[in-house]
């Protein structure tokens, strides 16, 4: 038995020895191979000698030196099989490994021969372990080498593909601008966020693969280029294979483009939405009759918007709106402090309703700027297909319902004040329904005043003389009165009153607080406080109008002669009642009024023409009231009731209702020269 | 278990013969040869052998899908061109544009392959495929792959010992990276197993099929055939080698050969036994049938596309790349219809590129998740390029000469910015902007690179050039350096900005070819007001302002007229008024007194009268011109302030004015 085991024994290491030659002989042959040829005889070496450990050494490393020559991209399938085989064959290399054997050949491991057997084992125990462990490793790393270098890739074609898209959204910036809502921010965003996971991934794979047994390894340098042109920029596709790849800069496009939507179309729409809340507010307010309240258009910069809305869209219809806007706070400015600010609490002599005029004419010169452009909003050809954010939350009646409503509240605000006018006129001359109209709404008036004796007064008209005090014209019995009451807390104290011979015939609010009022043939100039003036007697005739000339103190009268209906006397007299000046003149026309103007007095005349027109007629007179000559103003409208005022030595006021709709006014402005510069009805 | 599955295919077979016979009635003549089928990628047409009329030929028939069967076979080719080549092994491509078939000419002696395309309906003759698939020894049953990088192909065994000469080993010659072919090789011996033939390489490119002689035996080693020809499928994935199984499903006791794929598992193949005829040794048919699913080839998708310019079509280049590696994995070439199809691996991304010289570059990404997928492409020669140029500080169009120039600046046109410029594709341009006033702008555009888009709308924002003055304020009397606020009106683009001045000088950038007015009312000077008009040419470098003291001074206002003994405002007194209006404006806290004055002619008392009402004229003036009263004193004072004694007509002229005093600045 031990003879048979001896000889077993001596067989076996027969055969490991003979093993071990032939494996020795493979080995040297090396040198005359090429590295296939080596493998493949490694490879029918192991089949033969299946527990042999170095062959799977020799494998492991062979293998792990066909995977560091592969692509490890491009060529996958290999890689990752070489790796693959590279780890079984070092793990079978530690599974089968035999320290006597290798110990006695420490150069199958390309180490050198060692006295020192425990060195020399430890040494080849880090030959073999190491190489399993780094086997490992690159395993692993590979692993993650793919996983981050597809990622990377999948980013960024995902970063570029959704730039396409957006880029495909629109044919122009301003298009994206214009409809930039949070679907496009998500998308912009997400076209960032894939860029930066890319670059994120593609430094990780940079990472792992510097620390890849790779022999060609590639520098993994990104040169990113700039986005600079929409559409143009950022479409070629990159090459990740390259050494240094150059990728386009989706990430920091992300970023600009976000910051440029932000400045540009946040900054739009603040801009817009602030104007025109701002509009909106002033302009309740001005409505509201806000004391003084003065637009600063300076700061509104509404050229800027305008200019603003048209580089996004050149159609919209929001240029017209905010040309219009400003012209309606410059008309709302006008309106409000003409209104509200440039109180005027004086009596209305004809200083006073010409400075009125004036006022008048600078209001209408504003409405009809701010109506001829909210008109152009509704014949413009442009559109509000854009900016349907400011339109929902800020206009929601559109453009032209916008201006709908802006051309009636300014054809009410104007005709409010075209009625403050002729309430003027009807104060100036005690045109009684009208001053009652007005003492109706005069809180301080009690109509119902009884004088002391406990009569009642019959109350023809109402003049505000001053705050607390009303010069009142009417009846106490049978007697005509003219009185001035006072204010006092609930009631009325009558501060002077006058029985009137007969009823005035002619009343007129003069300057300085003096009132003018003739009956029968009885001129009487008095105070407000009663005190009477001058009282002279005139010749036959139905006053029309009287001048009073402070510097002269002269009366100029503008008379009906008594015999003759077409004939009118014109009449100047002094203080002391005598005549300086007169003359006369004819006319089939209506006599309006009359006043000087530099050396020359005009009257005015009108003439209701078959087509319903009106014809304004003006005759001059020098300072003897010799004619110099006419004027005939051509109106398009049939006039009634009418007021001609003198604005100034440039231009002349007519207001006057319609005479076909009585609800509505004529409004005109005319030159010396016969010319009507402006006619609108309101 | 494989004999059960072996059952059920025979039964399913044999139910499904009388469907499979009607598909084919039209080329399964009788007594008719038919062999060597090969059905395209798309399974849309058939190519083969046929001796319908006694000769063996190469035919192609197309698939009638409403009536299921396949089409009268017509002759590939012209009787000439079957008179001088001996066909065999038609089989086409990927997108059916072309033929590979083995021919044998008349001045040669063995098989060789062959190409022609398909051009106007017809087959061209076949030419020599120029490979290096070609030896001296018969090379036989080509199979490309459809991808067209992998052809496999045939060989006869040279040696003497082989028995038969159908016999042949089966090689495969491929591409490499840089797209060249490499060397023919044998497949790996589990393949070559000594007596094989007719393979084919399915859609996937990985997967073949091939006919072997070889005796059979089950799982538990039973023969189940004998002598035959059967088919095997095998797998080759460009590293490892698949062990090939049989295809049960069409096993039968006939020999099966020449095995083809339509779509993802129909079956078309030749069958026959092998008895003699004469000298043929095939007496065969074609027939249909399924494949098992663990032999299936991997997925594909199929990509086709039209590409097109201007609806018209395109015989465009299609490159299929790999975003991955970035690499070509296709080059395709539209028909002339711009029709193109192509075979791509499933669940892969890849980008599809359209080319074609002198027209725009186009790609799309696309991810093949579907079994079918349509990409089409308009390409153009031009893109419609229009520039809208703004002002970059007030937004506002500018007319702007557009300059294009090619890479080297060579003027290619010139067009104004209102407009729409067509630029052809195939070059990179630069265009330059100009306009009067403006810094001039450059954009690149690269032309000469991938165009997606036919239509460019660029908004270019041009800086305007400023011009520097410098501005000095001072005192006029001490020479004193004043600070104090500047309002700097563009008169050009009605905007108005304040700025402040320190030490009494400022430089203002101030936009080239516009008209300035700047205007200051420092505390307690006169108002000064200067027009900066920088349209001129000459240089406007420096203005030096001295403004006078008005603390305590009384100003004159020019040109206030009234009419005669009146106080009347003349209407030429406006525009002087309005300058007063301007200043009290700037300075809301001022308060001021209006005095008017007369000459000595007329009485005292009349001229005091007459001279408060025109001093009160003028106070309702800038009354009703939005300066509050409570900021206004009307004074009138005759002719008790001279300014000259009334002895000319001048002199009494000079003493008729009005003036304006400052009494307060905020008090």
């Amino acid at each position: 038995m031990r003879k048979l085991l001896t000889l077993l024994c001596l067989l076996a290491f027969v055969r490991l020895c003979a093993q071990s030659g032939e494996y020795r002989k493979l080995l040297e042959e090396q040198r005359n191979q090429t590295q296939d040829e080596f493998f493949f005889a490694l490879q029918d070496f192991q089949k033969q000698n299946p527990q042999f450990s170095n062959v799977y050494f020799q494998l492991a490393q062979m293998n792990l030196n066909f995977f560091s020559s592969e692509d490890p991209i491009i060529n996958r399938l290999s890689s990752d099989q070489y790796i693959h085989n590279a780890k079984i064959n070092a793990g079978l290399a530690k599974s089968f490994y035999d320290e006597k054997e290798a110990i006695k050949n420490p150069d199958w491991y390309s180490l050198p021969k060692i006295k020192e057997k425990d060195s020399l084992v430890a040494m080849i125990n880090q030959k073999v372990d190491g190489l399993y462990d780094s086997v490992v490793e690159y395993t692993n790393r590979y692993v993650e080498l793919l996983d981050n270098y597809d990622k990377a890739v999948q980013k960024y074609l995902s970063s570029r593909e959704g730039f396409v898209a957006i880029n495909n959204s629109s044919e122009n910036l301003r298009g994206l601008f214009l409809k930039a809502d949070r679907s496009l921010e998500e998308s912009i965003d997400r076209v960032g966020q894939d860029f930066d996971s890319s670059m994120y991934y593609l430094n990780r794979y940079r990472i792992i693969y510097q620390q890849m047994p790779h022999m060609r390894k590639r520098q993994v340098l990104v040169k990113r280029q700039q986005i600079e042109h929409f559409r143009m920029n950022g479409i070629t596709p990159s090459n990740f294979l390259a050494d240094e790849i150059v990728v386009w800069n989706y990430g920091q496009w992300s970023k600009d483009f976000r910051q440029l939507l932000k400045e540009e179309v946040d900054g739009l729409k603040e801009e817009i939405t602030e104007a025109y809340r701002f509009f909106l507010s002033t302009n309740r307010r001005m409505l509201q009759g806000e004391e003084c309240l003065q637009a600063n258009l300076e700061n509104l910069k509404l050229q800027r918007i305008i200019n603003l809305v048209t580089k996004y869209d050149n159609q919209s219809i929001l240029i017209d709106v905010f040309y219009y806007v400003g012209q309606k706070l410059a008309f709302g400015n006008k309106f409000v402090y003409e209104k509200n600010c440039n109180i005027i609490d004086d009596l209305p002599s004809d200083d006073i309703i010409s400075r009125k005029a004036r006022a008048f004419q600078n209001i209408y010169t504003s409405w009809s700027v701010a109506d001829s452009t909210a008109q152009l909003i509704l014949e413009s050809p442009r559109n509000q297909t854009h900016f349907s954010w400011f339109y929902d939350s800020n206009m929601p009646e559109g453009a032209i319902g916008f201006s709908d409503l802006q051309r009636k509240e300014n054809n009410e605000a104007f005709i409010e004040e075209l009625d403050r006018l002729y309430e003027l006129s009807a104060i100036q001359n005690m045109a009684l329904m009208d001053t009652m109209r007005f003492a109706r709404q005069d809180s301080l008036f009690l109509s119902d005043y009884s004088s002391a004796d406990g009569d009642s007064i019959e109350v023809y008209a109402v003049i505000p003389t001053t705050d607390s005090t009303r010069l009142v014209y009417g009846k106490e019995g049978e007697g005509l009165k003219m009185m001035t009451l006072q204010a006092d807390q609930e009631d009325f104290r009558l501060v002077w009153e006058k029985a009137q011979p007969a009823p005035i015939d002619y009343f007129k609010v003069l300057g300085d607080t003096s009132f003018v009022a003739i009956h029968e043939r009885t001129l009487v100039h008095f105070y407000a406080s009663g005190t009477e003036k001058v009282s002279l007697k005139l010749p036959l005739g139905e006053t029309r109008n009287l001048l009073y000339n402070y510097l002269k103190a002269q009366y100029s009268l503008l008379m009906k002669d008594a015999k003759n209906d077409t004939t009118y006397n014109l009449l100047q007299i002094d203080y002391r009642g005598k005549t300086t000046a007169q003359g006369k003149f004819t006319t089939s026309g209506e006599v309006i009024t009359h006043f000087t103007n530099g050396d020359l007095v005009w009257v005015f005349t009108s003439i209701s023409n078959p087509d319903a027109t009106t014809t304004l007629r003006a005759h001059t007179f020098n300072s003897t009231f010799q004619s110099v000559g006419t004027f005939d103003y051509q109106l398009t409208n049939e006039l009634d009731d009418i007021r001609v005022v003198k604005n100034d030595d440039q231009t002349l006021t007519v207001a006057s209702k319609l005479r076909s709709e009585e609800e509505k006014y004529i409004y005109a402005l005319l030159n010396y020269e016969g010319e009507v510069q402006h006619e609108s009805v309101f | 278990m494989n004999r059960h599955c072996l059952l059920i295919a025979a039964i399913l077979l044999l139910l499904l013969n009388p469907i499979l016979a009607q598909e084919f009635e039209k080329i399964n003549l009788p007594n008719a040869i038919v062999m060597q089928p090969k059905v395209s990628f798309d399974g849309t047409q058939l190519v083969f052998m046929a001796n319908y009329d006694g000769r063996l030929k190469p035919y192609i028939a197309d698939y009638e899908t409403d009536s299921a069967r396949w089409s009268d076979p017509v002759l590939l080719f012209d009787e000439t061109t079957n008179g001088q080549y001996e066909f065999q092994y038609p089989q086409l491509n990927f997108d059916n544009s072309r033929l590979l078939i083995a021919a044998k000419s008349q001045r040669k002696a063995d098989f060789d392959i062959y190409e022609s395309q398909l051009a106007n309906g017809s087959w061209t003759n076949p030419s020599l495929l120029d490979n290096g698939i070609n030896s001296d020894r018969d090379d036989l049953a080509p199979s490309q792959s459809s991808d067209g990088k992998k052809i496999l192909f045939t060989r006869p065994f040279d040696t003497a010992d082989k028995k038969d000469d159908y016999c042949q080993e089966i090689y495969l010659i491929e591409k490499d990276e840089t797209g060249q072919w490499l060397t023919p090789r044998t497949l790996a011996p589990t393949y070559n197993t000594g007596c094989v033939c007719d393979p084919f390489l399915a859609k996937d490119n990985k997967t073949f099929f091939y006919a072997s002689y070889e005796d059979l035996s089950d799982a538990e080693g039973k023969r189940i055939s004998r002598n035959q020809f059967n088919i095997f499928w095998g797998k080759d994935d460009g590293f490892r080698s698949f062990t090939p199984k049989v295809v049960n499903s069409i096993r039968t006791d006939e020999d099966v050969r020449s095995l083809s794929i339509a779509g993802d598992s129909t079956l078309y193949y030749s069958y026959g036994d092998l008895t003699s005829d004469n000298q043929r040794r095939w007496a065969s048919s074609m027939r249909g049938g399924p494949l098992e699913s663990s032999l299936k080839p991997d997925g594909m998708t199929f990509l086709s596309g039209i590409v097109t310019k201007s609806r018209s079509s395109v015989a465009a280049n299609i490159r299929i790349i790999d975003p991955f590696t970035s690499q070509a994995y296709q080059d395709i070439i539209c028909d002339e219809n711009g029709y193109y199809q192509v075979f791509l691996p499933i669940d892969r991304q890849f980008s599809i590129l359209a080319t074609k010289e002198g027209l725009s570059l186009q790609s799309q990404l696309i991810t093949t998740d579907v079994e079918e997928m349509e990409v089409d492409f308009e390409l153009f020669e031009a893109v419609k390029t229009s520039f809208n140029v703004f002002d970059e500080e007030f937004f506002f169009p500018i007319f702007t000469i557009v300059t294009i120039y090619d890479s080297t600046y060579n003027q290619i046109t010139q067009v104004g910015s209102n407009g729409t410029v067509v630029l052809d594709i195939g070059q990179e341009l630069n265009v330059v902007f100009s306009a009067d006033s403006y810094l001039e702008d450059t954009l690149s555009l690269p032309l000469d690179q991938e165009v997606l888009f036919e239509n460019f709308d660029f908004d270019i924002v041009l800086k305007r050039k400023v011009k520097s003055v410098d501005l000095s304020f001072e005192d006029e009397e001490t020479g004193n350096s004043l600070g104090l606020e500047l309002t700097v009106f563009n008169v050009t683009r009605n905007e108005k900005t304040k700025r402040q001045v320190k030490e009494g000088k400022i430089t203002l950038e101030l936009r080239d070819g516009e008209v300035y007015e700047i205007s200051t009312s420092a505390q307690g000077y006169s108002f000064f007001n200067a027009e900066l008009d920088l349209t001129k040419e000459e240089p406007l470098k420096e203005v030096k302002a001295r403004l006078k003291s008005v603390k305590n001074q009384a100003i004159v206002l020019n040109n206030i007229t009234f009419e005669v003994n009146s106080y009347n405002l003349g209407a030429q007194s406006y525009e002087e008024l309005d300058k007063l209006v301007t200043y009290l404006l700037e300075n809301p806290d001022y308060r001021v007194e209006v005095a008017a004055h007369t000459d000595d002619v007329g009485g005292d008392a009349l001229n005091l009268t007459l001279s408060n009402l025109r001093a009160n004229a003028v106070l309702e003036y800038l009354q009703d011109h939005a300066i509050t009263v409570e900021r206004l004193i009307a004074q009138g004072y005759g002719e008790t302030v001279p300014l000259f004694p009334n002895d000319t007509d001048e002199n009494r002229a000079k003493n008729r004015r009005v003036e304006f005093k400052i009494l307060s600045e905020g008090e």
